[in-house]
């Protein structure tokens, strides 16, 4: 496969209908490098989650192909499973297992998909715990938990798997508004950490301030795709104009 | 009035003494037995073919939440059959057919004295094979009322489809399953008395002999009734019990 | 997902062939022969349970018969209960080896098994209704418009159907069933065995005999075996119930069943 040597994903002309008709995605393409923080913003419906649900084939797409560290994924013969490791994904509900203490959360797929040892895994998830200032609740459930904590234990759990990229699906969005600063810190000192991060957020505080790119997609389409300053400042797309003026 | 209360009397009387006497328990005290080893045989029919049931049960959800069209047709295939045909049918076609000449043929042995399994295991089968049909419609509820956002969270991490359903799904599922299940083992026990007609010594059995030997010709059916009702009522009321406490559980 | 559907086709064939191969192994001989009797046990005094000493066994008639017949093979006796329209079916499967059933032979019959010679003439069969009505009945088309019952499968059902003109035949699968369909008025009268229909009218006073008689003799009991008797036991069975019949044992077994069947409902 040809790729450019920090390429880390890249979108090829990726088309996703739902089995509704809905078109979702329509010709999008896409690269993103190591290290950038990419945000995507758009109006409910635009495609905006199913781009980013399409990256780690959640969503798998009718057409196109999507390249992750130089592999094809869409391949049926490509091991998604060990590709999968390594796309941290947190969602917007979170997600967390109920039926298995936090610690367990944690430890699972570590210990089960990669096969670590028990107690390297753990240890790994102490640590990272530690890092998110949820040290004492490893052995607490989700449902002892606010959202806040759940969500920043989500973020750790993708975390434990030491991905490459971390995939987040308007992580904020569940979230009663004094939880929502607390889990934006988490994933700001990821970015200054250098992880690799696409971030689907109404969140525009956050899109200013980290992202290294910002992408602005509407009925499925990627319309906009450029450095935040333009993007909030001069940005040239009538549709993206619009849509600024509602939401800032 | 006096004549109509003494035809009433008579016939109250009439219902404890007579041979077909609705309440004529008189065969108690000596062939209570019958009734005793009925019910054990059953309920371990019962208990024995649910428990059964449960693994061809869970590989038919899981057939049958396939994304395979074939796989998930032969799934829904038997689940079909089983469910839209009579009990009593597949019984007589699994013990004269399945069980028959060229079939399965079983030797005659003997657990706790009376329990044939020549006859027990054929029986069991029948009422797995339905079971599983109805059990597995249960799987594929309680797998379904599992938030999607579980499994995704699963494979997002990369594991596989199998341990995201043995480690997170099922898990949670078996919450919505279990008191189901228990349900389908209270149905069983009604459901096991057709067994009487291949000769299986259950309760319905016992009843049925203690009339012929007897000459009692009702009442003991009715006291197999109670009996049946004796088991299942509680068993239904505990059921909910523990489903009204896990429920609340779930809330906290 | 698709390997998860694999392994599960995988177990489940798998389990199959176990529980074939678990189940398809024979019992070990342990030298002596046993022959396979089946019967329809819930017709005293022909073939009905006990309990003997706290113990279920099947005892009457035919069962006397049958340890008859095992003496003279020199084989140990089994007994299987089956319901009796079921009887047949099982001897041309194997799983039994005769049948003894108060079982007259006829043409049905004959084609799908081989009888012996008679071993028990029963009186003929009776016509059973509640006591109040029995006046009511004096001759077979009396009978016309009304519901008869007999057992399915006898040759009592032929007797509805063939000789009481215009009665709506009701079938049912025992004896019990129709003595209950009679005093439940689901019926007007029921077609029995003679010996049958004595027994259940001495044990129940609201039930009484129609004084219609169904022909002089009965068609005489019979053993059954499979078709063209492969395994060649009609030989050691005619020589059984010859000596039977000839040494006035079958008398005998009769009263022993008729003492085990007021014993039985002797309730004490």
């Amino acid at each position: 496969m040809e790729t450019t040597s920090n390429a880390l994903i890249r979108v090829e002309d990726v088309v996703k209908v739902f089995p509704n008709g809905v078109r979702a995605l329509d010709h999008c393409s896409l690269t993103i490098h190591k290290g950038e923080v990419v945000v995507i913003v758009g109006p409910s419906g635009s495609g905006k989650s199913t781009m980013l649900r399409s990256l780690n084939l959640l969503e798998v797409p009718s057409s196109g192909r999507i390249f992750f560290e130089g592999n094809d994924i869409t391949d049926k013969k490509t091991d998604l499973n060990r590709h999968r490791q390594k796309m941290g994904m947190v969602f917007q509900h979170f997600n967390l297992f109920p039926n298995m203490t936090v610690l367990k959360n944690l430890t699972l797929a570590p210990m089960n998909a990669k096969g670590v040892s028990q107690q390297e895994a753990e240890a790994t998830a102490r640590r990272l715990l530690d890092t998110v200032g949820l040290g004492d609740r490893a052995d607490s459930y989700p449902q002892q938990l606010s959202g806040g904590q759940k969500q920043r234990i989500a973020i750790v759990r993708a975390l434990c798997m030491q991905p490459d990229v971390m995939l987040f699906d308007e992580p904020t969005s569940a979230l009663d508004p004094e939880m929502v600063g607390e889990v934006l810190e988490v994933m700001k000192q990821l970015a200054r950490d250098g992880m690799t991060m696409v971030v689907v957020t109404h969140e525009m505080g956050f899109a200013r301030e980290v992202a290294s790119r910002v992408l602005f997609m509407e009925a499925g389409k990627i319309l906009v795709d450029t450095d935040p300053q333009r993007f909030f400042h001069n940005p040239e797309n009538p549709r993206l104009q619009d849509f600024l003026s509602k939401v800032l | 009035m006096d004549l109509t209360l003494l035809l009433a009397g008579n016939g109250l009387m009439e219902a404890f003494t007579a041979p077909h006497g609705f309440f004529n328990f008189s065969f108690l005290p000596k062939y209570l037995v019958y009734f005793g080893q009925g019910v054990v045989y059953t309920l371990l029919l019962s208990v024995v073919s649910v428990a059964v049931a449960v693994i061809p049960a869970l590989c038919l959800a899981l057939m049958r939440l396939s994304k395979n069209k074939l796989v998930r047709g032969l799934s829904g295939a038997y689940i079909a059959v089983f469910r839209s045909t009579p009990m009593l049918v597949q019984l007589y076609i699994i013990y004269y057919g399945l069980f028959g000449v060229g079939g399965i043929q079983l030797p005659n042995v003997y657990i706790l004295g009376y329990i044939n399994l020549a006859q027990f295991i054929p029986g069991v089968v029948a009422l797995a094979m339905n079971s599983s049909a109805y059990v597995a419609e249960i799987f594929r509820g309680g797998i379904l009322a599992v938030d999607k956002g579980q499994m995704e969270a699963a494979r997002s991490l990369g594991l596989t489809q199998w341990q995201g359903m043995r480690f997170v799904v099922l898990p949670q599922a078996i919450k919505n399953i279990l008191p189901a299940l228990a349900n389908e083992v209270v149905t069983m026990v009604k459901e096991s008395s057709i067994c009487s007609v291949i000769g299986m010594m259950e309760l319905m059995w016992g009843a049925k002999t203690v009339a012929t030997t007897t000459y009692v010709t009702l009442g003991p059916y009715v006291f197999a009734a109670v009996i049946y009702f004796c088991i299942n009522f509680p068993a239904s009321k505990a059921i909910e019990a523990v489903e009204r406490r896990m429920r609340r559980g779930d809330n906290q | 997902m698709k390997k998860f559907v694999k392994l599960a086709a995988v177990f489940m064939a798998a389990a199959m062939l176990l529980a074939l191969c678990a189940c398809g192994s024979k019992p070990a001989d342990d030298g002596k022969k046993t022959i396979t009797l089946g019967t329809s046990a819930d017709y005293p005094p022909f073939e009905f349970h006990i309990l003997k000493d706290g113990k279920d066994e099947i005892v009457g008639i035919d069962v006397s018969m049958a340890k008859a017949i095992a003496a003279e093979m020199g084989a140990e006796l089994q007994i299987k209960d089956i319901a009796f329209d079921s009887l047949l079916i099982e001897l041309g499967q194997g799983t039994v080896d005769f049948v003894i059933a108060a079982m007259e032979k006829d043409d049905t019959r004959d084609a799908a098994a081989d009888f012996s010679d008679p071993y028990y003439t029963d009186v003929p069969p009776k016509i059973v209704t509640l006591k109040d009505n029995a006046a009511n009945y004096t001759s077979l088309d009396d009978f016309s418009g009304k519901t008869v019952g007999a057992q399915t499968g006898t040759t009592k059902a032929d007797i509805v159907a063939d000789q009481m003109a215009g009665a709506n035949p009701l079938l049912l699968q025992s004896v019990n069933e129709l003595v209950n369909g009679l005093v439940n008025s689901k019926c007007d009268a029921i077609v029995l065995d003679g010996a049958v229909a004595d027994k259940y009218v001495a044990s129940n006073d609201a039930l009484a005999v129609v004084d219609i008689s169904l022909g002089e003799a009965a068609e005489p009991y019979r053993v059954a075996v499979k078709e063209g008797d492969p395994d060649k036991l009609l030989d050691a069975i005619n020589a059984a119930i010859k000596k039977a019949v000839e040494n006035g044992d079958i008398t005998t077994w009769m009263e022993e069943a008729d003492a085990l069947s007021s014993e039985a409902i002797g309730l004490e």
